[in-house]
């Protein structure tokens, strides 16, 4: 049956763009279809007491790659529906041609995306999400806002690069393994084989970091977003990033208990660059003066919460479920609200023909509608309680000090990558006259600075520590959404907004389906966990 | 030391498609001789026919012999002659003078001949047939890189390739000559081998040795391996269009027959003789990176297409020499052949579009696709199809074949430990290729088309031949990732 997820819309595409077939209306036939078969196929799987899972595997008496075994795919399998179809149902392009590229592009996107999420076999599964490149990179140079050629050729070689770090490391895992499903891991590990490299794990991590815009590799992608049609923002925003994640998670998943000592090597210099995402990023999304370049930065530091659900789930060796379901519930939340953001930005700028910060402000008054439902998303995306996100962000926070005893810091990682640097370093250094010393004694100082700090906390342990920093990032997004929602809705009607017009029923209809689930998660977030 | 006999190794009849291809060469020359009515451009039909039905006949084990090699490089010079029907106009004009079609038909015998050649040198088991078949290979080349008498690129493609060719040559016979001197024999096996490398007298090993590197030298200026790998941007630009395709493809697999007809014993003896197969793998890998980082980082500067063509075949050489490095698994060939034929298809779409904007637009620098994305929409995605498979874009077959290509090197690791860096550097070649191949989809798509350009008017067989390479490489690439085989 899965497959029809994949079909439908190659073929839909294939209509638009060799057929001439019309943009939007195929493009939302298609995302109507998957629509309905995703959700059927969530709740067929969360829902049933005993969900046949091998049926949705299977076409004809052909078996598939597909399936959805891991307990992630169902949920990012929604996610991917749901952007769809409001991608498609929003859509505003500037003429018929350009609306024929958006569709099949939106289409490519998606399949991507889904074909990645619903993979149990890691080629297909990292196959389906490198698809997606192409679309990006051609929709972003022909069709992106400003410095778009740059820009687009920033994020291909970014991504692709990544993309063979990736492979690389995937491939080296599951020649390890002699595994190269999902679930054929899972049963390998359950069998006794234990993956001993060191190196895998970086190149796994520096792979989806990259594709997730982790922290020092995320430049790409804010002005990706930025640049990018409403459309491939919200996709790429919304549901693809979440691949590198997704892969992460159902790694670990697939490993169990062994997953603490295969990524647990990295997760000190994990906890430090997801804090980079937090703090770092936070800071230069509140210094932004374009609201696009700010949702695009915002979707970078909103990262970091869930890759610190990860590191929490990994110091726990695969036990902490609420880790793992904090995570499911942050990325399906972050995709809703991100990509209703980005939708409600393209509509702000078709009705204000500028995203400056500066130069709008009381566009409430004229278009009140608009106003609700950013504000909605805004707040949404700072965790506010019966909304998606807050579920999400407050079961990380709370699953990240879950088995732990004030007093009795997590024991320290078996083997440290960050260490084992600092280690290498003395002894390199400690060959040469006053260098060592001085090094030996900085480290030392920093190492007595971090014990002096977690001793204030009553002992926390690293996943700890990093958690209480990265709660002052629930701050700085409350100070630049609701100074963004300030300067745009508020106030008097400034120059820009005077042009508004008034919205379509599509893209009310497009921003309301939206909310409506952020809402829905929000208040019954026990359809996820 | 090994007197095995030359004549219980080959039968007449495996040759058969070999003879018939060549007959078909004669008679296209005969016909053109005393029937000067019939148009020269039936010619390149009927030899495309004919190099197909040989392929055929390679391709199924009943006919008595079946060679993967002679069979991607019979539908290569079949889909080359198509080419050639396609690019007719461009010929007579760089031949004869425009409209004269006086003088254009030995080309295709030429290619017929030189597919022959080919054909022979996939079954090649000895050294003397393996250098004979070269030899028609190569001499053919010489001449249809020349062909275009009019065009001063391709009489200096033509002479450069001749001279470097020589070179290659020499070194060839150069390795023969010690390969007899050290083992007593021509024949390529891994019994005459392993006495080599079982007998007491280390200064033979030493000799040996020199005449595998010196014959390898040989295989790798046909497969345009580094450091032979100097002629290739120069001729592909310089040459005529068909003739750049042939050598891309066909020629290149003439040379990766050689490489496996040479490394065969020693794949063999892998488990025999780690110590003195790792000679060879570590040589291959210093080949392999070489390769993979002159090609693919030489392209990324590259404005004109054939060129980039070039360069990216030298690219593309090195993801292939990589499946050598793990010498002793079973599945090289299988491997090497899929490579090249995943290869085949895209670089020949890729030509194909070459010579159409060629044709109509009159150049040959990636700026002359700019545009086609609105103008000619459909086209422009199978061109679009064609280089993403060359850039190893998943769900085209060229990913498949990227992947066996990463997939043998880390199950080589297991061997070779110290393969690591290749790694590396093969991460380093494949993500420069996605900016270089994509520098033709950014003519394509991004660039609006300039105010005299007309649609393309696309010919029935380019657009056939397109078409069919591009449902090919999709669905080759989506199946496997879709379907579980068993």
């Amino acid at each position: 049956m899965l497959i029809w997820l994949i079909i439908v819309p190659v073929i839909a595409a294939a209509l638009i763009g060799l057929l001439k077939a019309p943009g939007r209306a195929t493009a939302l036939v298609s995302a109507t279809f998957t629509l309905i078969l995703g959700v059927c196929a969530f709740i067929h799987t969360t829902f049933c007491a005993n969900p046949c899972i091998d049926c949705w595997s299977t076409v004809g008496n052909s078996e598939l790659w597909l399936s959805l075994e891991t307990p992630l795919s169902p949920i990012m399998l929604l996610l991917s529906v749901l952007v769809t179809f409001a991608a498609v149902l929003g859509m505003k392009a500037p003429n018929k041609d350009a609306e024929r590229s958006w569709a099949i592009s939106a289409l490519m996107l998606s399949t991507g995306a889904t074909g990645a999420f619903i993979s149990d076999n890691i080629i297909s599964f990292y196959a389906f999400h490198e698809l997606a490149l192409i679309p990006t990179f051609v929709m972003i140079g022909l069709y992106g806002r400003g410095n778009r050629r740059t820009v687009a050729w920033t994020a291909t070689v970014y991504l692709g690069l990544a993309s063979m770090v990736l492979l690389a490391g995937l491939l080296m895992l599951c020649s390890e393994l002699r595994a190269y499903t999902f679930s054929g891991i899972r049963l390998a590990i359950a069998q006794g084989v234990v993956p001993t490299s060191v190196l895998v794990p970086g190149l796994l991590l520096a792979g989806f970091g990259t594709l997730v815009s982790l922290f020092p590799f995320h430049s790409w992608a804010a002005p990706a977003y930025a640049s990018a049609p409403t459309p491939i923002a919200m996709l790429h925003a919304g549901v693809l990033k979440k691949f590198g994640l997704y892969g992460l998670f159902t790694l670990a998943w697939a490993m169990g208990p062994v997953c603490k000592d295969f990524f647990g090597c990295w997760n000190n210099l994990l906890l430090v660059l997801l804090l980079g995402n937090v703090l770092w990023v936070g800071y230069v999304t509140v210094a932004q003066t374009r609201l696009d370049d700010m949702l695009g930065n915002s979707s970078v530091m909103h990262m970091g919460y869930i890759f610190l659900a990860f590191a929490a789930f990994v110091a726990s060796g695969a036990g902490n479920e609420l880790a793992h379901k904090g995570a499911a519930m942050l990325m399906l939340a972050h995709g809703l609200t991100i990509a209703l953001l980005f939708l409600l930005t393209g509509q702000i700028e078709s009705q204000t023909r500028t995203l400056e910060l500066d130069s709008m402000g009381g566009l409430g008054r004229k278009l009140p509608m608009l106003g609700f439902l950013f504000g909605l998303a805004g707040l949404a995306s700072i965790g506010l309680p019966l909304l998606a996100n807050f579920a999400g962000e407050f079961t990380v926070f709370v699953s990240c000090f879950s088995g732990w005893q004030p007093g009795a810091a997590t024991a320290a990682q078996g083997c440290d990558i960050l260490s084992s640097i600092y280690g290498w370093f003395e002894g390199w250094m400690s060959s040469i006259w006053l260098i060592g010393p001085v090094f030996g004694w900085i480290f030392g100082a920093i190492t007595g600075a971090l014990n002096t700090i977690s001793g204030w906390f009553g002992g926390l342990g690293p996943v700890q520590l990093a958690t209480v920093f990265a709660l002052w990032g629930l701050v700085i997004s409350a100070i630049y959404m609701l100074r963004a929602f300030r300067r745009v809705f508020e106030g008097n009607v400034g120059l820009a907004s005077e042009r508004a017009t008034g919205l379509s029923c599509a893209d009310i209809w497009a921003a309301a389906f939206l909310a409506f689930f952020i809402v829905l998660f929000g208040v019954a977030p026990f359809i996820i966990f | 030391m090994n007197n095995e006999i030359v004549s219980a190794i080959y039968t007449w009849g495996q040759f058969a498609p070999e003879f018939a291809l060549v007959g078909l060469a004669v008679i296209i020359l005969l016909a053109d001789t005393f029937l000067p009515q019939i148009p020269k451009r039936a010619y390149t039909i009927v030899g495309a026919a004919g190099a197909i039905i040989a392929g055929y006949f390679l391709y199924v084990p009943e006919f008595g012999y079946s060679s993967t090699f002679g069979m991607i490089a019979c539908i290569a010079t079949s889909l080359v002659l198509l080419l050639a029907y396609d690019y007719q106009k461009v010929t007579c004009e760089s031949v004869g003078g425009s409209g004269v079609t006086e003088g254009t038909s030995e080309l295709y015998c030429l290619l017929l001949v030189a597919c022959a050649g080919i054909c022979c040198l996939a079954e090649a088991r000895d050294i003397i047939m393996l250098f004979v078949s070269l030899e028609v290979v190569t001499l053919s080349s010489y001449v249809m890189a020349g062909y275009f008498r009019r065009n001063q690129g391709s009489i200096e493609a033509g002479v450069k390739y001749l001279v470097l060719g020589a070179l290659s040559t020499g070194l060839m016979v150069f390795g023969a000559a010690w390969y007899y001197g050290t083992t007593g024999s021509f024949m390529l096996s891994a019994g005459l081998v392993h006495s080599l490398f079982t007998c007491p007298m280390p200064e033979l090993q030493t000799g040996f040795f020199l005449a595998v590197g010196l014959l390898l030298l040989g295989a790798f200026f046909k497969a345009g391996a580094a450091p032979m790998q100097i002629w290739i941007p120069d001729v592909y630009q310089g040459s005529p269009t068909p003739v750049s395709a042939f050598l891309a493809v066909a020629s290149k697999a003439a040379g990766f027959a050689v490489l496996v007809a040479m490394l065969e014993p020693f794949s063999r003896l892998a488990t025999v003789h780690p110590d003195k197969v790792g000679v060879i793998v570590t040589a291959i890998s210093v080949v392999a990176a070489a390769t993979l980082l002159i090609g693919n980082l030489g392209a990324i500067c590259q404005n004109n297409a054939k060129r980039l063509l070039g360069y990216s075949s030298i690219g593309q050489a090195g993801f292939i020499i990589v499946f050598f490095t793990n010498l002793g698994a079973n599945y090289i060939v299988e491997c090497v052949t899929d490579y090249l034929a995943a290869y085949m298809l895209a670089t020949v779409a890729a030509f194909f579009a070459i010579a159409m904007v060629r044709t109509q637009r009159g150049s040959e620098e990636i700026s002359a696709f700019r545009g086609l994305g609105k103008t000619n929409p459909r086209t422009a995605f199978l061109i679009t199809v064609a280089f993403a498979s060359l850039a190893g874009v998943p769900l085209t077959y060229g990913f498949m074949a990227k992947f066996d290509s990463f997939y043998t090197l880390i199950d080589a690791m297991q061997y070779h430990s110290g393969l690591l860096w290749l790694l590396f550097v093969m991460v380093v070649g494949a993500a420069a290729g996605f900016y270089y191949y994509f520098k033709v989809l950014r003519e394509m798509y991004w660039e609006k088309p300039m105010d005299g350009d007309k649609p393309l008017q696309v010919p029935a067989v380019t657009a056939g031949v397109l078409t069919g390479c591009a449902l090919a490489i999709i669905l080759l690439g989506t199946y496997p990732l879709l379907f579980i085989q068993n």
